[in-house]
């Protein structure tokens, strides 16, 4: 099995360490919103894109997001520690996001986020589309299309299997414990979701 | 890389397509505020709970929605199932109505009706021809009863 993607690839903002990441939690379990302010944009862009990843609508990842610290902030004098402040939010980000899918069965209606300026000279990427042409940006559009639309056709755990690992770049074992269960389920649900989108996308991939 | 294994590394490199999905420009500078000002406000409690009511009242019949249209056949299925249903109904009502015995059930709550309140069938002008041909109207004979009713005498209004 492949090792999760590079960190540096991944949307990642700077983190707190695990002390500042306390007492920040502290601060903020005593109402103190600028505290809470401050774990938000910590992860905001984490959990937003975990969500728009399992929805593929900008909008509805929006929404999701802030209720997931709305909810997180309503819940946090249950939050004892047990795990990261981080992977506590994230549990609460997937279970809201399972549940909205689980509602809007079938009713799939892409909002995709437009490509940023790197997609185009992303040596991978190009290699996928022709770099000869100037229709590169078009072709480049057509496969985030096609691709979202695979992603939506995984079941909902092994598309957020595909979205934490192969997209955000999460290690098994966190994702085991973001989708509370073990790190061989993780695995298996990863191969599966893989082989899907491989079959899915066969036409695109060289 | 185990031979017998698929090389994903292909879709490895499609899939970092979509880390450059990426939201509008400073789309995230005022998400943090966003988000206070509804915990400041406590929108997201009402409409959470607002929500979850809603949630549940339209949760039923959503299913049903759903599952109707998502799959044709159960919907055939179902709607077969409520005219078999109907016609099954029909049918026993009519076996009910044409049957003697049941006739005796119907007859039972006749009796408890009639009991129970002024017997207006004695002053119908059915019984009252019965009683001005002389003969007494048994109420057991009525319905087959046994029920007790007051004989009571006709008289065609003067003009």
């Amino acid at each position: 099995m492949s090792n999760p993607a590079p960190a540096k690839e991944t949307v990642r903002p700077s983190a707190p360490d695990a002390s500042q990441e306390v007492a920040l939690v502290h601060r903020a379990k005593r109402g103190d919103l600028a505290a809470y302010d401050d774990l938000i944009r910590c992860y905001q862009e984490r959990i937003y894109a975990t969500i728009y990843h399992m929805t593929s609508n900008h909008e509805d990842a929006n929404d999701l997001a802030q209720d997931t610290f709305i909810k997180a902030f309503q819940a946090l004098n249950s939050f004892k520690g047990g795990s990261s402040f981080y992977t506590w939010v994230y549990r609460i980000a997937v279970n809201k996001t399972i549940n909205f899918l689980k509602q809007r069965k079938n009713r799939t209606h892409l909002s995709l986020n437009d490509l940023d300026f790197n997609a185009e000279n992303d040596p991978d990427l190009v290699a996928l589309v022709s770099d000869k042409t100037p229709r590169r940006e078009a072709q480049l559009a057509e496969l985030q299309k096609k691709l979202n639309e695979a992603m939506q056709q995984l079941s909902e755990p092994h598309r957020l299997v595909v979205t934490l690992h192969d997209v955000q770049g999460l290690a098994h074992e966190e994702i085991a414990q973001i989708m509370d269960c073990n790190v061989g389920t993780v695995r298996s649900r990863l191969f599966y979701a893989r082989q899907q989108l491989q079959a899915t996308m066969s036409d695109y991939l060289k | 890389m185990n031979p017998d294994q698929p090389d994903f590394e292909a879709l490895r490199r499609l899939l970092k397509l979509k880390r450059h999905e990426t939201p509008p420009p400073r789309y995230f500078n005022d998400f943090s505020g966003q988000v206070i000002i509804r915990i400041k406000t406590g929108d997201l409690r009402e409409q959470d709970d607002f929500g979850e009511k809603l949630t549940l009242a339209q949760h039923w019949w959503q299913r049903l929605v759903s599952a109707f249209r998502d799959g044709p056949v159960l919907a055939g299925a179902s709607v077969t199932t409520v005219l078999v249903l109907l016609v099954g109904a029909a049918m026993y009502t009519e076996k009910l109505e044409s049957n003697p015995a049941n006739a005796q059930f119907g007859n039972q709550e006749a009796r408890a009706a009639l009991q129970s309140g002024p017997v207006l069938g004695a002053a119908s002008p059915l019984a009252a021809g019965a009683t001005n041909s002389g003969s007494s109207l048994d109420g057991s004979a009525f319905f087959n009863i046994g029920l007790q009713t007051q004989p009571a005498r006709y008289q065609p209004p003067k003009r």
